[in-house]
């Protein structure tokens, strides 16, 4: 596991990718931070949150690589062929990408001091979003490891994982649409108009409840909860399991 | 020392192997023949743990490759047929990265790293960046980092495909100077090769093994008779009416005439108990027919394979 | 195709891992989602806490109290009428939907928090309010316990602005009274009001929605009394109230006003200089003649440097009369544009008088002249408040006089809130005139608000704009140049 973590760790600094990922995240975090600044409010916590919202662009292009590089290139025979399990190939891997994001979350910490030096505040809600991100990114990172390790072109890759966070982010909206959709379906289906709303809306909870920023939000308030985080995590280690199982795949596939 | 036993892999209703079974002995190498889709890579991916069986077993040096992959794994050093190799490493960082996933202890990693890099001649390439290498170097880096944590068996999938002759006999030796205290196997389609190197050859053909032994037995096997080249001048025909009624030999042809210069191949039955060039040489002596050239002819590998696999 | 079907049967190792490899994923999944489930359910709420600044998010012991005090079998309900947005962020919700979620956790079945939008279930107003009587919107919360409810505006009830920000149209929220709201209305439902305060209404501008919830949480309910020519002062009236008054009593209340003082009546009166600074408040001196008060028509201006509040000499502290001492906290209170409140010449011999709040001896009454000139009237000690009952007889009236509206007023309270001194202290007014004991009482502290403005001259100094420059733009394009320097080196290796 460590090997693999080193070398995928300090490929993100031979290349340009981990530069960029850092140099963007730097960039929009500095804007939301001199933004505030600007209007004599510093709350780091909104920040973070805002930068939550950037998952969708970071985390493909951090991870789009991970798998679908080794593929194209032939060099996943060195996982099969070595003897090392798979499991610490998906674990090396998926630290790496963290270790990046902790890494590019550096910037937020030196906001914090600014703000610190500006007179401001660091409440215990912005040291909640900082959790609360840390965790989500561990999600949206074995997600976009999973997007990585079906294909071996990094754009589909990075298709997936925008199109897969996308949806996640979406999760409130579309289920709301669809308690829509469904209450109306069935008030024309001649139910009543309560009981179909009913229906509509214990859909629409059903599906917010897998809505990991719905579950995290109070974190920002102060409010920690151990149960979301477990959520997150659990959810992680399913989508890393899933990766674990389509690269053994390869082994015994048949086509 | 690998065994191999009834070997199959099915790929959905193609049986890219089926029933494969063979021993590598330590020391040797081991040629691994077959023409291209004859299963050469699919068995060597399956020795190495790439890929899972269908039914059969690989047991290295006693760890079978499915229930203990990783002491399996430990012994073998794998080149497959693209080499593994990482464009954007330099040398150096690459078989470093080997010797982490291989767990080289770090304080024989220097050492061993020297060895091999001079080794496999890539010392003054350390620290280039490997996708700026030439096809003959990263062919080399490839076998550098399959001989990383001194694996006792190699296989080497067409270990010398795509280069150039020099650069083909330079790894051809390099092989053999590996087999002093490895076993290789080593596939190859290009017949010559391995008839250069290995002690023993395994013929597969769509998916069988079609023969195994060493490369003299096999071809003297294989024939079943033996050939005489010789070259006369005289007539042609009697000559071979001459040498046809010697108790032995099966068959004379005239491959070629030049005039009255003939070549004729004479076909010898294994049966014949005594060597019968002397009698061949008396009986041309007698009609007047001066032998220009007579030499014994053995099959050759390409002969050997082309009639096991045609 | 028979062949195909044979071969797949055959492959046996490769079923087994398929099905292992598909099984254990399904197995895990259903693991995952079912123990998260579980977890949610049984420790979700037992597992959060609440770090937040001040605990907004916890109730605190007295609404634990007050939930506990809800009968066996009996529910009270608390309704929010709309959709809980997805995103509280920006509303005020941010801080009301969390900690109601932790009054619906402690409640159990005594206590129920819902959301239900009368968009999607319109039968729900008819259920909450059978009357109509209270004629419900989207929008707000009902608390609902028997036949009984209470309205609650999610923002005007729930929080303290600031005012002077509200007059150029910013929202700055200075106290979170969502507790304090919630737990009162609770407690009300619960107990019924015991005491009546009226507030004599139409001889302002203002309102009293603050003090009426200060008296609301002494289990105290109030109603507004319209001056009009038949006015009575109701027999169940424990406080009358002129608060923030601008113009002169009429005849009616005037009358009233004597006999229901005479008859034992507690009155607090605030006047309101600075929406009219030359009423002379003649009939209301007159009603105030029988308790030998008199309030000048003056402004109170402070001449001690260490009195005054900020750069202006009408808004100043004022000393807290010894006998008054154990009303609040603080020996000072805040006042401003205070007029002087006296006793009178013609002193009654069965009144006695108290000064309750006083300026220090370097004052000044100040007229306004016609002209707009100040005109200094005399130097020394003003009283800003005084206190007068009688000292002989059965009746004990208690009539406080306040000459500033600082004690009373929604501006005061909304900005500084109810922990404030002078909010303290009026509730010890409160206390007395209604003779109940603290520990009756729900005071539940409103809770401030996070402040996260930064140190306006540092954040406008040019270092900010330096610092600007190196998150947006250094750090970025160094980053950049970095990878463009190791790849171009790289790529020549």
């Amino acid at each position: 596991m460590q090997a693999i973590f080193k070398r995928e760790f300090l490929s993100y600094f031979r290349n340009p990718t981990g530069y960029v990922a850092i140099a963007l995240f730097s960039f929009i975090s500095g804007v939301f931070f001199i933004m505030q600044v600007s209007q004599g409010q510093v709350e780091i916590a909104s920040e973070v949150t805002s930068l939550r919202s950037f998952f969708i662009v970071i985390v493909p292009i951090v991870t789009m690589g991970l798998f679908s590089e080794d593929r194209k290139r032939g060099t996943d025979v060195i996982y099969y062929a070595n003897p090392i399990t798979m499991f610490d190939v998906v674990m090396g891997k998926f630290l790496a990408a963290m270790s990046l994001f902790f890494i590019m979350f550096i910037n937020v910490f030196i906001h914090m001091i600014a703000t610190k030096i500006l007179g401001g505040k660091v409440g215990v809600g912005s040291w909640g979003t900082v959790i609360v991100f840390f965790f989500l990114a561990a999600l949206f990172v074995a997600i976009g490891c999973l997007a990585s390790a079906i294909t071996d072109s990094q754009i589909i890759s990075a298709i997936v994982c925008f199109v897969f966070i996308l949806i996640i982010q979406l999760i409130s909206t579309l289920s709301s649409l669809l308690n829509t959709a469904v209450t109306t379906l069935l008030t024309k289906m001649n139910v009543g108009s309560e009981q179909a709303s009913s229906i509509g809306s214990a859909l629409e909870n059903g599906i917010n409840w897998l809505d990991p920023f719905t579950k995290t939000k109070d974190f920002r308030y102060g409010s920690f909860s151990v149960a979301p985080l477990i959520f997150c995590i659990s959810m992680a280690i399913f989508f890393l399991y899933l990766t674990y199982r389509l690269l053994e795949k390869k082994r015994w596939s048949q086509s | 020392m690998i065994e191999i036993d009834n070997l199959v892999k099915h790929y959905g209703p193609k049986k890219a192997v089926n029933g494969i079974s063979f021993t590598v002995n330590d020391d040797e190498i081991l040629g691994f023949l077959g023409p291209n889709g004859a299963g050469k890579t699919t068995t060597m991916n399956i020795i190495t743990g790439y890929l899972s069986s269908t039914s059969g077993t690989v047991k290295v040096n006693g760890h079978d490759i499915l229930e203990e992959p990783e002491l399996a794994k430990k012994d073998i050093g794998y080149l497959p047929e693209q080499p593994p190799l990482y464009l954007d490493m330099t040398v150096l960082e690459y078989l470093n990265f080997m010797c982490d996933l291989k767990k080289v202890k770090k304080q024989d990693r220097k050492r061993m790293l020297a060895e091999i890099m001079a080794m496999v001649k890539i010392t003054d390439v350390a620290d280039r960046l490997i996708g700026n290498l030439s096809k003959g170097y990263k062919q080399r880096v490839g076998i550098a980092q399959a001989l990383i944590g001194n694996p006792k068996i190699l296989i080497l999938d067409e270990p010398t495909v795509g280069l150039d002759p020099s650069q083909v006999l330079e790894i051809r030796k390099l092989v053999k100077s590996l087999a002093k205290n490895h076993s290789v196997i080593i596939s190859s389609h290009i017949l010559s090769e391995i008839q250069a190197v290995c002690d023993r050859v395994v013929i597969i053909n769509n998916g069988k093994v079609a023969a195994i032994d060493t490369i003299s037995d096999l071809s003297k096997r294989l024939s079943g008779s033996s050939k005489l080249l010789m070259t006369i001048r005289g007539i042609g025909k009697d000559a071979a009416g001459r040498i046809g009624v010697i108790p032995g030999v099966n068959e004379v042809k005239i491959r070629r005439s030049d005039g009255d210069i003939h070549e004729l191949e004479i076909s010898i039955s294994n049966e014949a108990k005594s060597d019968l060039r002397e009698t061949i040489f008396f009986t041309m002596a007698q009609a007047g027919f001066p032998m220009l050239e007579f030499r014994s002819c053995d099959p050759t590998l390409e002969e050997v394979f082309l009639s096991i696999t045609g | 195709m028979n062949n195909t079907k044979n071969n797949k049967i055959k492959d046996k190792r490769a079923f087994n891992l398929k099905l292992l490899s598909i099984g254990s994923v399904i197995i895990l999944l259903v693991i995952i989602l079912a123990s998260n489930i579980l977890f949610d359910k049984l420790l979700g709420k037992p597992l959060t806490f609440d770090f937040s600044m001040f605990g907004r998010y916890s109730i605190t012991q007295k609404t634990q109290e007050v939930i506990d005090k809800i009968p066996e079998g009996t529910t009270v309900r608390i309704v929010g009428l709309y959709d809980v947005p997805d995103n509280l962020e920006n509303s005020v919700l941010e801080y009301t939907k969390p900690l109601l979620d932790a009054y619906d956790a402690y409640g159990g079945d005594r206590l129920t928090v819902e959301y239900i939008d009368p968009k999607t279930y319109p039968s729900i107003i008819s259920q909450l309010d059978p009357s109509g009587a209270n004629d419900l919107k989207e929008n707000v919360y009902v608390v609902k316990y028997g036949d009984n409810l209470k309205v609650i505006n999610p923002k005007k009830d729930c929080f303290n602005f600031d005012s002077q920000a509200a007059m150029y149209g910013y929202e700055i929220l200075t106290a979170n009274l969502v507790e304090y709201t919630f737990t009162n209305a609770v407690n009300n439902l619960l107990t019924g009001f015991t005491k009546h305060a009226y507030f004599i209404t139409g001889l302002q501008e203002d309102n009293s929605t603050q003090i009426k919830a200060v008296l609301s949480s002494m289990g105290c309910d109030s109603k507004d009394l319209p001056v009009s020519d038949d006015l009575t002062i109701p027999e169940d009236c424990d406080i009358l109230f002129l608060n923030g008054i601008n113009t002169d009593i009429p005849e009616r209340l005037q009358t009233q006003l004597v006999s229901y003082i005479e008859g034992g009546g507690n009155v607090i009166i605030a006047v309101n200089y600075y929406a009219n600074t030359t009423e002379p408040y003649e009939k209301l001196n007159t009603a105030l003649d029988k308790i030998n008060i008199k309030i000048d028509s003056y402004v109170i201006q402070e001449n001690n440097a260490d009195y005054v509040l900020g750069s202006n000499n009408f808004q100043y502290l004022v000393d807290v009369a010894d006998d008054f001492k154990d009303f609040s906290s603080k020996d000072q209170l805040y006042s401003g544009f205070a007029r002087p409140v006296r006793t009178t010449d013609s002193a009654v011999s069965y009144v006695s008088t108290y000064p309750v709040l006083t300026t220090s001896d370097k004052a000044s009454a100040v007229v306004l002249t016609d002209d707009g000139q100040l005109d200094l009237v005399n130097e020394g000690q003003y009283n800003v408040g005084m206190f007068a009952t009688f000292n002989e007889g059965d009746v004990r009236p208690q009539v406080y006089v306040f000459g500033t509206t600082d004690l009373t007023s929604d501006d005061f309270i909304s900005n500084y809130s109810f922990s404030h001194q002078n909010v303290e202290f009026i509730r010890s007014c409160f206390r007395n005139m209604l003779n109940i004991a603290a520990a009756d009482e729900v005071d539940v502290p409103a809770v401030a608000i996070e402040d996260f403005s930064i140190d306006s001259e540092r954040a406008a100094s040019s270092s900010v704009t330096v610092m600007a420059l190196i998150f947006v733009a250094v750090i970025p394009l160094a980053l950049i140049i970095v990878a463009t320097v190791v790849y171009t080196r790289r790529k020549h290796l």
